[in-house]
């Protein structure tokens, strides 16, 4: 009985462990779809660009883990807020470009104000007006 | 809309499931391609290759998680599941065939006895009339005190100390009725012929018949399956003799030919001329399962009931009368007129009736036809709902008990799948899963069994059950009540010895093979609950069992007041003779 309970306690202790201290930001919960939604609204791209358009715009303040990005293209391709297909990338190879569907543009209108008003609220909690 | 929205979901959903092959193929090149593009980004800045392949990987995370997390998207998780559960489930039950049978069987008689039951009851008690519309047929009653308001009465009439009452009315009084009521219901009458003798062709056979009045099908809203109904024409002592007859008898007689229309035929030596085919569910408005073969316009009732009554005696009452209530009429309405006419034959037919003890009127629903029969065979039918659910339950806490002796084999195997990492949920599911199947195959051999366990349980609500044609008829209402039935059962017996089983199934499954069975002993302080449930159980139904074999006797031991001991009965009708 001891052993297994403590087989169970060198599992949790090793994931702990594989955290890395890092001093990028941890993004909010909910906002990754946001981000997706808006890189795509600009232009069709393919999964790799969305990251680099992430990196690059928020001057690798924001952590994305990278992967993470290919279950949430998967979901809102389900919701019907983005669409894919297969084509040719710059450098001659298959690719698969997504963009934005009219549902999902509403969607990006909805989560864009909803995360305003947050974000206004924050400030306002932060940075009373004395 | 967000209904339209999910629809499309689970549509988009059930397309991915589907391809779900190449979707995954799809990804995996996709996650490839975007590590390779990372690389090389790194190799551009300057980054040594080796170096840039590992941070190009680190960066993207876990693939394989990944790919399982968008699969799971992909695919419905608990069809999934339960498809993988009921495979692992069948080979288990083939694997032991002695458990499976032992359970199995168990719970078809079970479950048999109650789709039986539940067939009886929902023939007898529960059926209404196949016509359209059939919460808007009424039935009428009279009531009195223990003076009789008549002189002879055709069909059932109950009387005690206190009170007389029937569903027979004069035909005057049937006449009256309809013509009143004409603006707020269509009222029409019937009696029983009982058995007569039909003639066709010189063969002569024993049949059921009624008679009609003309507008009787046009209320009831039958129309035919050959040929015409009745009309109203047909029932005027000046017409041509029609008969239509039932579905059954068409097919029994006459093959079920088109030429049978046409035909002619005696009844007790009336000559008919076949007018139609009734549609096949309809057997009359009589009593429960008590069908008709033939029915012939009310005109002839004199010639064809071989009955010493005038039909237009106002003392004699032999009319049943129902009615279809017109749109917005209720039984309130109609009953003041209907009682009027009553109390007005009776006086005048009697003048010597005590004027404050005429016959009351009482509307009575319809839907089901008559009524009388149906109130005798409804204790019986209740007394054994009650004993095959006792059975039942019986049955339930055998295989439950099987079950857990199973469980305590299988605990290693619990053990294994939870160490591994099933969640509880995962293997009770599994568990559940197991029952789940053993209830289904036992419904479906319940079906076949319930047929017989019908025919044997007959004779133990009526004491004639030949002349009840209540049948065991396997229906998508039985079906459904039996596939229900196992599934509720599954759960009643599956879920206690699951929990059992699942419970700290890690700690003593695995240790159980260095301990023995040490570990063991307190482990069954439910099972010991299950046996005593048993037992009480057991001992109910034996009760309930000997209450219900004493009503049935009741029903067929009558006391005829004399010594009946080696007698044998004989019934010779000569008048019969077609």
């Amino acid at each position: 009985m001891l052993g297994i309970d403590r087989i169970r306690r060198t599992c949790s202790h090793s994931v702990s462990m594989g955290k890395i201290r890092t001093d990028r930001q941890e993004l909010l919960p909910g906002t990754l779809d946001m981000l997706i939604l808006k890189t795509l609204s600009r232009q069709v791209m393919h999964g790799y660009g969305v990251a680099e358009h992430i990196r690059q715009v928020s001057s690798d303040v924001l952590k994305v883990e990278e992967g993470s990005l290919y279950p949430a293209l998967q979901r809102l391709q389900l919701q019907g807020l983005v669409a894919s297909e297969w084509g040719q990338s710059a450098n001659n190879r298959r690719a698969r470009y997504y963009r934005l569907t009219a549902a999902g543009r509403r969607a990006l209108g909805e989560s864009e104000s909803s995360f305003s008003r947050l974000m206004d609220a924050i400030a306002r909690v932060m940075k009373p007006a004395t | 809309m967000a209904s339209l929205g999910d629809a499309a979901f689970m549509v988009r959903r059930l397309v991915a499931r589907l391809r779900r092959d190449r979707l995954e193929d799809d990804l995996r090149d996709e996650i490839a391609q975007h590590i390779d593009a990372r690389r090389q980004q790194l190799i551009d800045d300057g980054m040594d290759p080796r170096e840039a392949a590992y941070e190009a990987r680190r960066s993207f995370g876990n693939a394989t998680v990944i790919r399982e997390e968008t699969r799971d998207m992909w695919s419905f998780q608990w069809i999934e599941s339960l498809l993988q559960d009921t495979r692992f489930g069948a080979r288990l039950l083939r694997r032991s065939p002695i458990f499976t049978l032992a359970a199995v069987s168990s719970l078809a008689i079970g479950i048999g006895s109650a789709a039986a039951v539940f067939s009886l009851a929902d023939s007898a008690l529960f059926r209404t009339l196949p016509v359209p519309d059939p919460q808007r047929l009424v039935l009428f009653r009279w009531i009195s005190g223990p003076e009789m308001p008549f002189h002879s009465l055709n069909g059932f009439g109950k009387q005690s100390e206190t009170e007389s009452s029937s569903t027979s009315f004069a035909l005057s009084a049937f006449e009256a009725t309809r013509e009143k009521l004409a603006d707020q219901a269509d009222v029409v009458g019937f009696a029983d012929l009982y058995r007569a003798s039909l003639s066709v062709d010189g063969r002569a056979e024993i049949v059921s018949a009624q008679v009609v009045s003309g507008d009787y099908f046009k209320a009831l809203g039958l129309s035919a399956a050959a040929g015409r109904l009745l009309q109203p024409a047909d029932d005027d002592a000046a017409a041509a003799p029609a008969a239509v007859i039932s579905h059954d008898f068409w097919r029994r007689s006459f093959g079920g030919t088109a030429a049978a229309v046409g035909r002619t035929f005696t009844l007790n030596n009336v000559s008919f001329t076949i007018a139609g085919v009734l549609p096949p569910a309809f057997v009359g408005a009589m009593q429960v399962g008590q069908p008709c073969d033939v029915m012939v316009p009310m005109s002839t009732y004199q010639a064809v009931a071989r009955s010493d009554e005038d039909p237009r005696n106002p003392n004699y009452w032999w009319v049943l009368m129902m009615a279809r209530l017109r749109p917005a009429v209720t039984a309130a309405h109609i009953q003041p007129t209907a009682d009027l006419v009553v109390k007005q034959g009776v006086a005048a037919a009697m003048p010597e009736f005590p004027a404050d003890k005429l016959p009351r009127v009482r509307i009575e629903p319809g839907q089901r036809g008559q009524t009388e029969i149906r109130g005798e065979i409804r204790e019986p039918i209740q007394i054994m709902a009650g004993v095959v659910l006792v059975v039942l339950l019986v049955a339930c806490a055998n295989v439950a008990n099987l079950l857990l002796a199973r469980g305590r084999a299988r605990a290693r195997e619990v053990a294994v799948r939870s160490a591994i990492g099933a969640p509880r949920a995962r293997v009770l599911q599994q568990l559940l899963t197991e029952g789940l199947l053993l209830g289904l195959l036992a419904s479906a051999a319940g079906l076949v069994l319930a047929q017989w366990i019908s025919s044997a349980l007959l004779p133990a609500i009526a004491a004639d059950p030949e002349s009840l044609t209540i049948r065991y008829a396997l229906d998508l209402r039985i079906v459904a009540f039996t596939c229900a039935l196992g599934i509720g059962c599954s759960i009643l017996f599956a879920l206690f010895p699951a929990l059992r089983t699942t419970d700290g199934a890690l700690t003593l499954g695995l240790h159980e093979s260095s301990r023995g069975t040490v570990g063991a002993r307190h482990r069954f302080a439910g099972g010991g609950a299950l046996v005593v449930m048993q037992v009480a159980l057991s001992l109910l139904l034996l009760s309930t069992a000997a209450l219900l074999a004493w009503s049935s006797a009741r029903l067929q031991n009558v006391d005829p007041g004399f010594d009946a001991e080696g007698l044998l009965t004989l019934s010779v009708d000569g008048t019969l003779n077609g």
